[in-house]
């Protein structure tokens, strides 16, 4: 009896010890995520970054934009909020959030895997991505971070670059790019983008010349008062987007996964309106359009739509698959048109890039003759006994192409016309028309030494660096 | 399935098997020192497992090994009585009462029972007879008031709708705050798992009132809840219980209890009403600046309750699909009939509860079963919403020699629910139903409209355009009728859970347990929003559907070497060596399409485009513990733990730790001879020092890979596969998380004291406690500067403090020798919590909310901020300085107060104090009982207000065009952001703010909307005080006596009026702020349209065979 006591006790003390003589991977191994891939090829981060920049362009970035440069005019909720800049640093959180996290960290990460794989051509797209996405952060804010920046918990407080030192860095980067798409050939068309690559299907020339139209950009954001810059626009200019049919853009989908946003926000908000004469907002834009019997309102604009259901963004822009545009043609074409008349005045190329701008852009939306020429014979003419009035001519008819485009906001701040008055009640309506953003609620509750280095900020004060 | 059959199987043949034939018989009779007979008392051989209790007439027969020598009488209210056996085969004894209850028993960490005097920690025990008292079937919710400290928020009124329970505060910033819950020795999970697809980045801001899996258990089955509080008394569970514990001991047979069958039948029925809705203006109709807009109006002026007053409107009578009554006309139009403003509490229906249990159990000397099935059935107060629930329970134990004791309890449910949309979500009722204009009937006049499509449907079958109607003329809103017939959110759950103990007698002083137990279920949803439904799920109503299958299973293991040794008259102790492993697994599959083509058919084969994602995590655990006790002349007890636990959550290097706990309890009447006195019989001081220590969250330690989306605040987003191609991001959205490898576990270390005091006979009892507790080396996801690439990294960082107090007053002012009895009880704490720091350079942390109203943890304050944008202070830097008022004349809001560009602290949601006072009269067979559940303090942000005063059906939007000067000085921000006034010229900017002599102006729809309200405006108006007094019980029950009963066989019968929450003083003016948007998880103080709470009357009877 004693015996199988002891027998009992041993057995339990054994049992017991057991416990503690696992392996240690008998524990590591329950806590391995099966869920997620290790590696992910760059064929499957591309389209990610592109679908990320689309998506956040044509979101927030574009919405507020646009109804900065009244070009549309939010009537209710947030978003009449934003018309009369009525503003808090939380509603940037969005949109610095995406431009850093879901565009820019991601093509960052696409950019090390593919050079660490030795993929020129996914290499170049990267720089050129990530160079476009920089030069929007930077037009909006301003200072911001970048050297210290995607650096994960080995910088959890980057600090903010000077602005006109990340133009530098963004040529740099499109010059990167430039360099690895010419050495795309030298892979094997395995390793070469292809279908992923939503916006051009892998064709290196069009991202090469993408890379001339970021540079032709950035260099004619700074030519007010710099006709070297503005020559430098030029020539960047001359190498860029050569067609309409080479834009650069992301068309979206319409699957129910993959809505383009103005699509998504006008059927799930329904906050903004776009029409002339709709209540109870009308928009500058609109009354421009309709003022000067432009063919382009009826096709960007459905007013009968917006008093019927309240969305009044036609189809070329507010259908589930309508393209966000990058760069496009047109802006060449005004780039050229712009730093000619800054370089070498009121010439004849100037009007000859001028009216290539107005008439690709009506293609583009489907104006065709006479409208077209109606409208040419008009409006047409770079007119103005200054070079100034002349920019002025030039300025509104980009404030008419970049339609939703960002890119509008920064010419207007550029060439101050048309001119644009506060809405009526507009919260600061004195300091006049916003001429940047303020900084997001998250930088001064994460990054508060960074961002409070920038001094106190406002939607006017200090401006970014090409602006003053 | 074949898991279950195995498991029962299993515990038949241990109920069944027969034991050992015994040595010798011993009868005799036992009664109260007044000469009563005492029947039910248990009778024990010491040292080993056999027992039996004794009958109607007080008598016992035990068999009795023959090398036994002691019996053990042991019945509740007496003291335990322990007598020799000798040669005689008749022990006939007396018993005496115990007033103070010094030998009660209670069941402690791992089951393990001790003496309550011993304990040098708090715990409080809730008897299963009241935790069915609401008749609501959920005994997580029956709780609240009943434990001091222990605060209970039932999310919302819904059928099956959440439950949260605190302890002591926040110890973790987003992983649990729950107490573990340990069903027979077995800890049990108490998830919620949910899916929210109108939020994707929100954490559960819409969708429907979610569940937690503790709601599962039969109120009926449960025999006790002790409720251990902090880390002293749950040092021995180790991380799961961090936050305490409720240990659930279930109504079990046992081996020698009551002979033959007995039956307990419990039912009650009772009828639900909303018991506190927002308040609301009922003057002003539909349309914008007092002008009148059809839902079929251009625009957006259809879309507010700012148009005209209601006594200038009439119905022409012309029926059309938006309003059968007519258009709206002005009031004089020829035919026409002057409205009736639409009632939105029409909405609402009469919710019935049905909650039935039967439990047969019976026993003889060597074994005893207990089975037993519940139903639930339960309809809610917002139509076709419902919660079903069946369970089955059955349990037994053996012996199977008189050294070897075999117990098991299993226990299989069965639930399913129909839920509706609530919360920040287009397709949810409250949300519908409360921003709809009193002119506008969403029934269209209809006497059934939850059932009558005709109020919610424009053409049937529904063909093309907008077939929805509501008061926007199809998007915006869904009509809460079309909610909740065309948003359907189902649930099915499946659930066993069940437990095997085998204890061993190695000895006398030596007894072996082995313990092993588990918990399984499967849940399932699915919800679909049917094609014109406006949740944003989709663009333009297109419909879509989503299914969500969560598979959970856990398994513990307990080996426990129990020792327990009298060393000498004065000296004894015992020594608990224990081994224990748990591993829990959990997956989610979730299937996603988008488009429906077929109205109505809510079926995944009906999308065009689909979207799919699977997870999995797992835990494994294994830990050695120990538990040594002295105990000095039954008057000193120290006790000493200890447990070192190896997980697999933290890397290898890093994944071993172990954490102590020490306590003293001393009895110091006892060594002051007071045992005896009438007036201060007995007074126990504790004091106790613990720490717990935690691991991470499974799969904290790595950075991965997932399917990328992309969205916005505003809109539903992208998401791949795209276009075909998969695609892949580690920062995912917004919510991007850096693994950290270098992980340790996170520590709270606790200080307890407190005393218990009993006066005058047990008449009056005193329970007090302060506790002090620190978490430090809190893991938790730090919010980033999104610059770094993610939104969050994982750290050790955050260091958290709680201390508190904790009071529990038991009297009994009056008890007459006619039987009458009043007992008054008053339970109180208070706890006060501090985010000591977080992570430096960080400031606070979003735990879950909007832009406009969001629940923060903060650097420095208590946990539960909430945070939002406040009214511009003169110096910017003060918040307490004079609010600046608008002196721009140009401005829309000139004369009103300005807003500031950056969010600030604005109250919190952790009330000051919560306390609550019950109270029973008894007399002949009846009781009447109340209880009053009171919360002090703890702000709430009301949303739902905000977004009213925003369309202005809010009750304060009725005074619209009264004027008022704003308190304040004038003054505005400069285009530097400096704080400057206008001269008397108004142009011209002067430093600093002006006068404060403001204007007086009219307080219109600007106002409302821009200035005075969250929606879109600063948060500030809308943070209210959420504290209540509540009448949270009150009932009459009326016992059938002994003698009537006994001649209809039976052995109890008792019939209960109950009625709860009929009385709610607040001062806050949303729905009962007993309400969480988020349901059970930490980001309480939340409400932008949660379902209503409710009130409920019933009756509930009790048989007894």
């Amino acid at each position: 009896m004693k015996n199988i006591k002891y027998l009992v006790l041993t057995l339990a003390i054994g049992m017991m010890l057991i416990g503690s003589s696992c392996k240690k991977t008998f524990y590591t191994d329950a806590n391995i995520n099966h869920n997620a891939p290790s590696y992910v090829p760059p064929a499957n981060l591309l389209p990610v970054v592109e679908i990320a920049i689309g998506y956040t362009q044509g979101g927030d970035l574009s919405r507020y934009t646009s109804m900065l440069t009244q070009q549309t005019a939010g009537v209710s909720r947030q978003s009449a909020a934003y018309y009369t800049y009525i503003f808090t640093g939380q509603d940037f959180d969005g949109l610095w959030g995406n431009l850093y996290t879901s565009c820019m960290e991601n093509c960052s990460n696409y950019m090390q895997v593919a050079d660490a794989a030795g993929y020129n051509g996914h290499g170049g797209i990267a720089r050129i991505l990530m160079a476009y996405t920089l030069q929007l952060t930077v037009d909006a804010w301003g200072n911001v971070p970048y050297s210290q920046a995607f650096k994960g918990v080995a910088n959890l407080n980057p600090s903010y670059d000077q602005a006109q030192s990340i133009y530098s860095a963004i040529l740099q980067l499109a010059d990167d790019g430039i360099a690895k798409m010419n050495m795309d050939t030298l892979n094997s068309p395995a390793l070469q983008p292809g279908a992923e690559d939503f916006i051009y299907g892998g064709n290196a020339a069009a991202w090469i010349q993408f890379g001339h139209a970021i540079k032709a950009r950035v260099y004619i954001h700074q030519s007010k008062n710099n006709p070297a810059m503005a020559a430098s626009a030029l020539t960047e200019a001359n190498m860029a987007i050569s067609s309409s049919a080479n834009n650069a853009q992301v068309l979206f989908s319409t699957a129910g996964t993959g809505n383009g946003p103005w699509f998504q926000f006008n059927g799930q908000r329904d906050d903004i309106n776009f029409a002339f004469q709709a209540y109870p907002q009308q928009t500058t834009y609109g009354a421009f359009l309709t003022g000067s019997n432009d063919p382009r309102y009826g096709v960007l604009i459905d007013s009968a739509a917006e008093l019927a259901t309240g969305v009044g963004l036609a189809a070329y822009y507010g259908n589930a698959n309508s393209p966000v545009e990058f760069i496009t043609y047109e802006e060449i074409q005004f780039i050229i048109a712009e730093a000619t008349l800054r370089t070498a005045g009121n010439t004849p190329a100037a009007q000859t890039a001028f009216t290539n701008a107005i008439t690709a852009n009506m293609t583009k939306l489907g104006i065709t003759f006479p409208a077209d020429s109606a409208y040419l014979a008009m409006h047409g003419s770079i007119t103005g006994a200054t070079v100034a009035n002349a920019l002025d001519s030039v300025g509104y008819q980009e404030y008419v192409a970049y339609y939703l485009n960002p890119e509008a906001w920064t010419s207007w701040r550029r060439i101050g016309y048309p001119v644009l008055t506060p809405p009526a009640g507009s919260q600061g309506a004195s300091n006049g028309v916003p001429h940047r953003f303020i900084y997001p609620q998250t930088e001064y509750s994460y990054n508060g030494a960074a961002v409070n280095a920038q001094g106190t900020v406002t939607l006017w004060s200090p401006k970014v660096f090409w602006d003053n | 399935m074949r898991k279950i059959i195995t498991i029962t199987a299993l515990l038949l043949a241990v109920v069944f098997s027969r034991a050992d034939a015994q040595d010798k018989q011993v009868t005799g009779k036992i009664t109260s020192s007044d000469g009563s007979t005492l029947p039910g008392v248990t009778v024990i051989v010491t040292g080993t497992t056999i027992g039996t209790t004794s009958d109607m007439d007080g008598m016992y027969r035990i068999s009795v090994p023959a090398d036994a020598t002691t019996l053990k009488f042991i019945l509740v209210g007496m003291k335990t009585k322990e007598v020799a056996i000798g040669s005689s085969s008749s022990i006939d004894v007396v018993m005496e009462t115990d007033v103070l209850r010094l030998d009660e028993v209670v069941v402690t960490a791992l089951g393990i029972d001790r003496e309550k005097k011993a304990l040098g920690y708090s715990t409080q025990n809730v008897g299963g007879d009241q935790l069915n008292n609401s008749g609501s079937g959920n005994a997580l919710s029956e709780l609240s008031g009943k434990v001091a400290g222990l605060e209970v928020i039932n999310s919302s009124g819904d059928p099956g709708a959440g439950t949260y329970i605190q302890m002591r505060g926040v110890t973790t910033l987003t992983g649990t705050n729950q107490p573990l819950m340990v069903v027979d020795g077995i800890p049990i999970d108490n998830s919620s798992n949910f899916f929210d697809p109108t939020n994707l980045n929100g954490g559960g801001l819409g969708g429907v009132s979610i569940d937690n899996r503790g709601i599962d258990i039969n109120p009926s089955d449960i025999e006790s809840i002790t409720v251990l509080k902090g880390p002293a008394a749950t040092a021995l569970y180790g991380i799961e219980a961090a936050s305490g514990a409720l240990i659930i001991t279930t109504k079990k047979g046992h081996a020698g209890g009551k002979k033959g069958i007995s039956v307990e039948l419990n039912s009650s029925a009772s009828m639900d009403k909303a018991n506190q809705l927002p308040t609301l203006q009922n003057i002003y109709g539909q349309g914008n600046n007092y002008k009148y807009y059809s839902p079929t109006s251009a625009g957006s002026n259809k879309k507010f309750s700012w148009g005209p007053h209601m006594d200038s409107l009439a119905w022409d009578g012309n029926s059309n699909v938006w309003d059968s009554h007519g258009n709206i006309v002005p009031i004089g139009t020829a035919g026409s009939t002057p409205i009736t403003p639409y009632n939105p509490e029409d909405f609402f229906v009469t919710g019935n509860t049905y909650n039935n249990s039967i439990a047969v159990s019976g026993s003889n000397d060597n074994s005893g079963y207990r089975m037993s099935i519940g139903n639930m059935s339960q309809t809610g107060i917002i139509p076709l919403t419902d919660y079903y629930k069946n369970t089955v329970s059955l349990s037994g134990e053996t012996n199977i020699s008189r050294k070897l004791r075999v117990s098991g309890t299993v226990t299989y449910i069965k639930s399913s629910q129909d839920k509706a949309q609530q919360g920040s979500n287009t397709s949810g009722v409250m949300l519908g139903l409360l921003r709809t204009p009193h002119t506008f009937d969403n029934s269209n006049g209809s006497s059934h409209p939850a059932t009558d499509s005709s109020a919610y449907v424009l053409a049937s079958p529904l063909a093309s355009g907008w077939a929805q109607r509501n008061y926007r003329g199809g998007p915006g809103y869904d009509n809460p009728y079309w909610t909740i017939n065309m948003n359907p959110f189902h649930q099915d759950l499946d659930r066993v859970y069940g437990s095997m103990q085998g204890d061993y007698k190695l000895y006398d002083w030596m007894t072996l347990t082995y313990r092993i137990g588990g918990d399984i279920y499967t849940q399932s949803q699915k919800e679909a929003y049917n094609i014109f439904s406006n949740a944003g799920i989709q663009s333009g109503g297109a419909g879509g559907i989503f299914l969500n299958d969560y598979y959970n299973s856990q398994y513990n293991s307990d080996f426990i070497i129990n020792m327990k040794k009298k060393f000498n008259d004065d000296f004894s102790g015992s020594l608990i060596l224990g081994q224990n492993y748990f591993t829990q697994y959990g997956s989610v599959r979730q299937m996603a399409g988008y488009t429906f083509a077929i109205p109505t058919f809510f079926d995944l084969s009906n999308s065009q485009s689909f979207q799919s994602a699977e997870g999995e995590a797992g835990v494994r655990r294994s830990a050695w513990y120990g538990e040594g006790e002295l105990d000095y002349k039954s008057q000193l007890y120290l006790t000493l733990t200890g447990r070192d636990e190896t997980t697999s959550t933290l890397s290898a290097s890093n994944d071993n730790f172990f954490y102590p706990s020490a306590s003293l309890s001393w009895v110091f009447t006892e060594s002051l001879g007071l045992s005896s006195n009438k007036t201060f019989p007995y007074g126990k001081f504790r004091i106790s020092y613990a720490g717990v220590g935690k691991d991470a969250l499974a799969q904290e330690n790595g950075t991965y890979y997932k399917p990328a989306t992309v969205n916005d605040g505003f809109t539903g987003g992208v998401s791949f596969p795209f276009n075909g191609f998969p695609g892949y991001s580690t920062t995912n959205g917004l919510v991007g998380q850096l693994g950290n490898p270098n992980l340790v576990p996170e520590h709270t270390n606790s200080f307890e004291t407190g005393f218990d005091l009993s006066f005058l006979q047990n008449r009056i009892s005193l329970n007090a406690t302060y506790y002090s507790e620190k978490s430090t080396n809190v893991i938790f996801a730090v919010p980033t500067s999104y610059a770094t690439g993610w939104s969050y990294a994982i750290f050790n960082a955050a260091t958290l403090t709680n201390h508190g107090i904790e009071l529990s007053l038991n009297t009994t002012p009056v008890k007459l020798k006619n039987g009458f009895q009043w007992d008054l009880n008053f339970n109180w704490s208070k706890n006060t919590n501090s985010v000591d720091s977080l992570y430096n350079g960080v400031k606070n942390q979003l735990i879950a909310g909007f832009q406009n109203g969001a629940i923060y943890a903060v650097a420095g304050q208590p946990f539960g901020v909430i945070y939002g944008s406040a009214y511009q202070r003169s110096n910017p830097t003060d918040q307490s300085s004079a609010i600046l008022i608008d002196d721009n004349k140009s401005d829309a809001g000139y004369g009103m107060p300005t807003v500031a560009t950056q969010t600030t602290a604005l109250g919190n949601i952790q009330p000051d104090w919560i306390g609550s006072i019950t109270t029973n009269f008894t007399f002949k067979g009846f009781t009447l009982g109340a209880q009053i559940d009171i919360r002090h303090g703890g702000k709430i942000w009301n949303g739902t207000q905000g977004a009213l005063d925003y369309f202005g059906t809010g009750g304060p939007t009725a005074s619209r065009g009264s004027s008022q000067a704003f308190a304040g000085v004038l003054g505005h921000l400069n285009a530097s952001g400096q704080v400057v006034h206008y001269a008397a010229d108004g142009v011209t900017e002067l430093a600093g703010p002006g006068s404060s002599s403001t204007p007086t102006v009219v307080l219109g729809e600007y106002y409302w909307q821009n200035i005075g309200s969250s929606f879109i405006g600063p948060t500030e108006p809308d943070v209210q005080d959420g504290g209540y007094v509540k009448l949270r019980q009150l009932s009459l029950t009326y016992s059938l006596p002994t003698l009537c009963v006994q001649k209809m066989h039976l052995q109890k019968v008792s019939l209960t009026f109950f009625m709860n929450n009929i009385i709610l003083s607040t001062k806050y003016t949303g729905v009962d702020p007993e309400t969480s948007l988020v349901g059970p998880q930490n980001a309480q103080g939340l409400d932008y349209f949660n379902n209503p709470g409710i009130k409920s009357y019933g009756l509930r009877l009790n048989v007894g065979i």
